[in-house]
């Protein structure tokens, strides 16, 4: 049996019963197929036609079809499924050729040129042009047309039952299920360009020549159409068999036969013909609408719409269905439509930055709305920006915005290090697995707009500014930022670039500052740079890490008095540290030869994937076996990044080698091919940079059976081997630095001599590629893991001696702090309420004690032996106060946040709050929201405290004393000697500090208000704010309340609470 | 109340059977201010010396050619919104309709963003790029969100053409990567940073950057911004 088939949506179905009568007409006994690419319900009638069959979308055997269409044309998708179907169709038994003919055909003659062409032949196809054209103007037009479009015309081709047609088709529709798309300037014309590939590609591709077939305006130059002496048609004296009237609805095809008016007269009276012959029929048949090309809401689909579904995948992920209507759906989200249907604002729906600049919800949350923001940004631009001049001294006022956003209660530690590589990426594991208990700050290098910063940031701090040093100004600028920023602990990582601003930052922090080693700059120093004494004459610039890393490994000779003798002054820096950091016992053995006297820890870097998980995904999917080895090729994966001291000149060497002895090997290397004019061997594959999101992908690209690291200086730990330590196929590795203590405990890896030559290289990798996967269950790293716990205890330890060094503790002292606090009840011994919480429950402490309490109702106080004096309640504290028998339980929780942050502070910075206030030309605004955020930790040990009771119903939180006066802080930092001293300390007298706005205070005071309340009734307790008339219209706490202290409230205030306390038990027992 | 030009080309619309409404809306667009002779100039450059003027040009034929009158107006934009075959010239169903349904004009002016945001309702018919034509000179205007005008025209005083609307500018300039559209998106900074390479960096963050976390300020976390749009 032969078929002819052709492809098209329900628009087309006037012009396909042309073609299937004229085909008919020739061919009665053929079988004519349409492949529907349209909803094939309605419109067709089969039987008793001259289609004898309709293949729907639902029999192309596409999966997912409403996706994949989603992403075409109607024309791609109608091209598109072309070879699909063919090979649907020659599947089928007894077919013996099938033939595709597009739908604006119209047949004139028999195919026997064909049909005798596949006697011998698989697949037919027909060119464009046939003859090169002998006028400038068709070669114009029509050569460089098919240039354009592909040589042969897709309107026409052929299969016979072959394998090799079989092949061909299957190669064609795997294309076409990706690459079927209209874009002429990036190589692709929908089905048609693919196939300029065939005849490279297959056996068997005949070129049928015949100007009888596939008569169109694109080559009607060179084949006058007329009429033998019996009136058949001829094309060159040929046959006609089929005239293709391409793009007869568009106006090109009478564009182009306007050319050809004049000298193909036959031509013409056809396509005359022909456009009667459709006319009639489409006026009965042809509805118009495709059916997929519009949304389920009957908007048509955009072009745009369907590029972006094709070329996003994530569309495909987060829509079910790309037709669907609605809100949530993928229509809505490319025509910017919201829930409502009511076109809104496109950008602001989508986008965080639009919603920061306007939406009113963000300001109801508290975030800055647009022009106060604007007012921020213009000042900040203005220092940054070449345009608005060049003074880039900004960084106190950003220090100080930055100290906002630091939680006070934490030890502020400063990482000093490098962006990027292993050193960066452990200064950010580091301040990661320390959140919530350190405030770390990043301080490192940086380029803008060309021009060199220390950038400070909060790499954790959602939000937070950055604080910008230009290069020239860090001399001073650097500690005084640390400083200003309450920096109490300093990490020194690297030597920073500026090794004048690390010798003044860690004179500073004396005894505050360790040092983790990720190389030998402290103990290597130059060759070039040492002076005729063997003395270190200068600083290290970029470019000379491989002399550094050679040094350490002490490969080289004649300059050890310069090692020995320089850098004295960096041999005290790391004497003087609290600890010195090693990531490896190699490496601390080698600092320990430099500087005897030196002992550092010898601690692993923390790591994300520390543990190694038998169902990491990354790892291969088969495990290879020594019976493997004879079928299957070397791939080699060279661990970390690509350079000559990790082994570049190596990898060349060894690649070449394999590639000498014809062995099959592939060495992967994670990098971009390095720039210039070097040739590499054909056997290395550079799969692009990584880092931790894209390596796993890297890694399944390369799949690797052998990973291999064959540095030539030291590493001091090797992130990179714990990450292909995952894919546990064997490690090779120079025995150098870490890697040996590393690899030594592992079965499977093995360690090779780094200065080995090519072939011992290749026999240990060949070798290591055949065994099996590593079989070790546990980390790489030994014994507890140092961090976090063993870090936080360093750096508190630290940060507690260089708090209280100036007061210099007795021995007694720190034993005393150690021992339990007596906590115990004040008040009444049957206590119906009873009341715990931070410093301000003395006031209420100092109320009962005064006047005893109502009979009614019992108070108690949970306090320790002498009521005046104050401790922080402990864990024990909180206990007794749950497991007391109690009607009501009050806490009154911390309520001194505000007063941290905001009490010393720029008078200008402002807040803006829920009260009506007007603040004069404030210098910058801290947003709502944030000062909210600010208070989350403070929250967190409420909400714990809440949740550890039996009965949170039963709980009461009370609000706190709002802020007082400017004159009553003044007065009351004179009276609290610890915080006169803290003034003092901040370069600042008790009359001169600046005390922040008193709006701000109270906008401060009232977000922390909220937080309490929200906090207690989201665990189920109750909130009880302030009593009326304590405060001012200002919001202030009337001075008749004030305690003498800058913060808390005296006993008349506590009676107040007492009272609201008996007031609440009241209306409870009512 | 019309001029000698307008009574003409009412006359010659007539004369070309197009309604009086359609009359009157063609010399709505002539005298709306979005027609930028230079632009049109460079864009079509066989148009020079032909007929009375480039305005003239623009208002017999280029509208119906559908030629692009200004950076303000794409045709190529606007009828790839209308997603249909209209038979109506593209700035003629803009002002028709299609400002009414929201169809935005160029890429960085959203009609109903701005109607809403900067169009009082007087019961009088506004197209809302005119609007902006006639206002931008007197109020603080925002063409899209993440667009600030107003903004925009003070930082860049000094080369902005005295003629030239802020938002003509922007999208007329061949390299934006040195533009801020808006106090918080630091263009240069958010190319050099994330090093990507574009003539248009503002759209790179509405069309990928934003989504893929990217900050658009060295001040402003793109993390925030992920929440806030989530949040919404």
């Amino acid at each position: 049996m032969r078929i002819f088939f052709t492809s098209v949506a329900r628009n087309y179905l006037p012009k396909v019963r042309v073609l299937a009568a004229s085909l008919k007409e020739q061919h009665p006994d053929v079988h004519f197929c349409v492949a529907l690419v349209d909803d094939p319900s309605g419109t067709v009638v089969v039987s008793g036609d001259v289609i004898d069959e309709i293949l729907g979308p639902d029999d192309f055997g596409k999966s997912d079809f409403a996706a994949w269409i989603f992403g075409h044309t109607l024309v791609e998708a109608c091209t598109a499924v072309k070879p699909t179907v063919a090979e649907l169709l020659l599947a089928r038994d007894g077919v013996e050729t099938v033939t595709y003919l597009d739908p604006d055909i119209e047949v004139f003659g028999r195919f026997d040129a064909l049909f005798d062409a596949h006697e011998e032949h698989a697949i037919v196809l027909t060119p464009h042009q046939v003859r090169s054209e002998a006028e400038r103007l068709w070669a114009v037009g029509n050569e460089r047309s098919s240039l354009r479009h592909g040589t042969y015309n897709l309107g026409f081709f052929s299969v016979a039952d072959t394998d090799a047609a079989r092949a061909f088709l299957s190669w064609w529709a795997e294309r076409m299920l990706e690459y079927c798309l209209d874009d002429i300037g990036g190589g692709l014309f929908t089905d048609q360009k693919w196939i300029d590939l065939a005849p490279a590609l297959f056996d068997d591709v005949y070129i049928l020549r015949d100007p009888g077939y596939n008569v169109a305006t694109w080559n009607l130059a060179a084949r006058r159409i007329g009429r033998d002496h019996l009136g058949r048609l001829t094309a060159e004296g040929s046959g006609l068999v089929f005239v293709h009237f391409s793009g007869f609805d568009s106006g090109a095809h009478h564009q182009e036969l306007a050319r050809h008016r004049t000298n193909n007269p036959v031509f013409v009276e056809l396509s005359e013909a022909y456009a009667e012959k459709t006319l009639p029929v489409a006026a009965g048949e042809d509805d118009g609408a495709w059916s997929f090309g519009e949304f389920a809401d009957g908007t048509p689909i955009p072009l745009s719409a369907r590029r972006r579904w094709r070329l996003d995948p994530e569309m495909a992920r987060r829509f079910d269905d790309p037709f669907a209507s609605g809100p949530q759906t993928f229509q809505a989200l490319v025509s910017g439509r919201g829930s409502t249907g009511v076109s809104p604002p496109a950008g602001l729906r989508q986008s965080g930055l639009a919603r920061l600049l306007h939406d009113p919800s963000a300001r109801q949350l508290g975030l800055a709305p647009g022009y106060e923001l604007d007012a921020l940004m213009r000042e900040a631009n203005r220092d940054l920006s070449p345009i608005n001049g060049s003074d880039a001294l900004a960084w106190p006022t950003v220090a100080k915005q930055l100290r906002g956003y630091l939680d006070p209660r934490l030890p502020t530690v400063a990482h000093l290090t490098l962006l990027g590589g292993g050193t960066g990426k452990h200064v950010d594991d580091l301040i990661a697995v320390t959140v919530g208990d350190i405030n770390g700050l990043r301080v490192a290098h940086t380029l803008h707009e060309g021009n060199a910063y220390i950038e400070i940031r909060a790499p954790r701090v959602v939000g937070s500014p950055v604080v910008m040093i230009p290069l020239e100004h860090a001399q001073g600028a650097v500690l005084a930022a640390l400083q200003a920023l309450g920096v109490s602990f300093v990490h020194v990582h690297h030597r920073f670039g500026l090794e004048s601003v690390l010798r003044e930052i860690v004179r500073a922090f004396a005894g505050a500052y360790v040092i983790t080693l990720h190389d030998y700059a402290f103990i290597a120093p130059e060759p070039h740079l040492s002076g005729a004494d063997g003395r270190w004459v200068g600083e290290i610039g970029p470019g000379t890490w491989s002399v550094l890393q050679a040094l350490g490994a002490e490969r080289y000779h004649g300059i050890g008095a310069a090692r020995m003798t320089s850098h004295d002054e960096w041999h005290e820096v790391l004497l003087g540290a609290r600890a010195v950091i090693a990531p490896s016992r190699d490496c601390a053995e080698r600092y320990r030869r430099s500087v005897p006297e030196l002992d550092p820890l010898i601690e692993p870097h923390w790591e994300t994937g520390h543990r190694i998980d038998r169902s990491d995904p990354l790892r291969p999917r088969r495990p290879l076996g020594t019976d493997q080895v004879a079928s299957d090729p070397v791939r080699v994966i060279i661990g970390g990044s690509f350079c000559l001291w990790k082994g570049q000149q190596v990898v060349v060497d060894v690649a070449r080698l394999a590639d000498h002895f014809q062995i099959e090997m592939e060495f992967f290397v994670l990098a971009n091919r390095p720039e210039g004019e070097q040739v590499w061997p054909r056997n290395i594959r550079f799969l692009g940079p990584y880092d931790e999101t894209n390596l796993g992908q890297l890694v399944a690209l390369a799949a690797p059976t052998v990973a291999w690291f064959p540095s030539q200086a030291l590493e001091t730990y090797c992130y990179a081997l714990s990450e292909l330590l995952r894919l546990r196929r064997p490690v090779v590795a120079s025995d150098l630095g870490a890697l040996t203590e590393r690899l030594t405990p592992i079965d499977g890896c093995r360690l090779v001599p780094h200065d080995a030559d090519e072939r011992s290289w290749l026999r240990h990798l060949i070798s290591a590629s055949a065994e099996a996967d590593l079989a070790f269950d546990a980390a790489p790293v030994e014994g507890v893991p140092f961090y976090p716990q063993g870090y936080l205890e360093l750096v508190h330890a630290a940060n507690i001696v260089s708090l209280t060094a100036h007061c210099e503790p007795e021995d007694a002292d720190i034993e005393r702090a150690n021992e339990p606090v007596p906590w115990r009840w004040f008040g009444a011994e049957r206590a119906v309420v009873r009341l715990g919480g931070h410093s301000h429950r003395l006031a209420v402490l100092d109320a009962i004690s005064a006047e005893g309490t109502e009979s009614e109702t019992e108070i108690a106080v949970l306090s320790v032996e002498s009521p005046e004096h104050y401790v922080v309640p402990d864990r024990q504290y909180w206990d007794a106060l749950s497991r007391a028998d109690a009607d009501v339980t009050c806490i009154l929780w911390y309520g001194n946040e505000h007063s941290e942050y905001f009490m010393v502070a720029d008078p200008g910075l402002a807040i803006i709050g829920p009260r009506q206030c007007v603040i004069d030309s404030p210098t910058s605004i801290v947003p709502y929201a944030m000062v909210k955020y600010l208070w989350r930790n403070s929250m967190n040990g409420l909400r714990d405290v809440i949740e550890a009771f039996p009965h949170p119903e039963r709980i009461v939180v009370f609000g706190t004393p709002p802020p007082k006066s400017e004159s009553a802080l003044r007065s009351g930092w004179a009276f609290e000697p610890l915080l006169g001293d803290l003034i003092t300390s901040l370069g600042y007298t008790v009359e001169s500090a600046p005390v922040g706005n008193q709006h701000m205070r109270v906008a401060a005071w009232d977000a922390l208000q909220e937080c309490l309340q929200e906090t207690a009734e989201a665990a189920g307790a109750q909130f009880l704010a302030i009593p009326e008339g304590v405060q001012d219209p200002d919001g202030l706490l009337l001075p008749e309340y004030c305690a003498p202290d800058a913060t808390h409230a005296n006993a008349t205030y506590g009676r107040l609470v007492v009272q609201a306390l008996h007031a609440l038990v009241r209306a409870h027992a009512v | 109340m019309y001029g000698w030009g307008t009574r003409r080309l009412v006359a010659w619309a007539r004369s070309h059977t197009i309604s009086s409404e359609l009359a009157s809306r063609v010399e709505e667009v002539r005298v709306s201010g979005v027609f930028d002779p230079d632009f049109y100039a460079q864009r079509y450059p066989e148009v020079v010396g032909v007929g009375k003027g480039l305005l003239d040009h623009y208002v017999r034929f280029g509208i119906w050619e559908n030629r692009d009158p200004g950076p303000l107006f794409s045709c190529a934009h606007y009828l790839n919104q209308v997603g249909e075959e209209t038979s109506m010239p593209a700035i003629l169903d803009f002002v028709l309709c299609g400002d009414a349904a929201g169809r935005s004009p160029n890429w960085l002016f959203d009609t109903t963003w701005y109607r809403q945001r900067h169009i009082r309702d007087d019961g009088r018919r506004h197209t809302a790029l005119f609007h902006y034509l006639a206002e931008y000179r007197k109020n603080h205007l925002w063409t899209h969100p993440l667009f600030d005008s107003s903004w925009f025209a003070e930082r860049y005083a000094p080369v902005i053409p005295r003629r030239t609307s802020p938002l003509a500018f922007y999208l007329s300039a061949e390299d934006t990567s040195r533009l801020m559209p808006n106090p918080l998106f630091d263009a240069d900074w958010y190319l050099r940073h994330y090093a990507i390479e574009s003539d248009e960096p503002l759209r790179h963050y509405m069309e990928y950057g934003e989504r893929m976390g990217l900050a658009p300020h060295p001040f402003v976390s793109g993390e925030l911004l992920s929440i806030l749009a989530e949040e919404h």
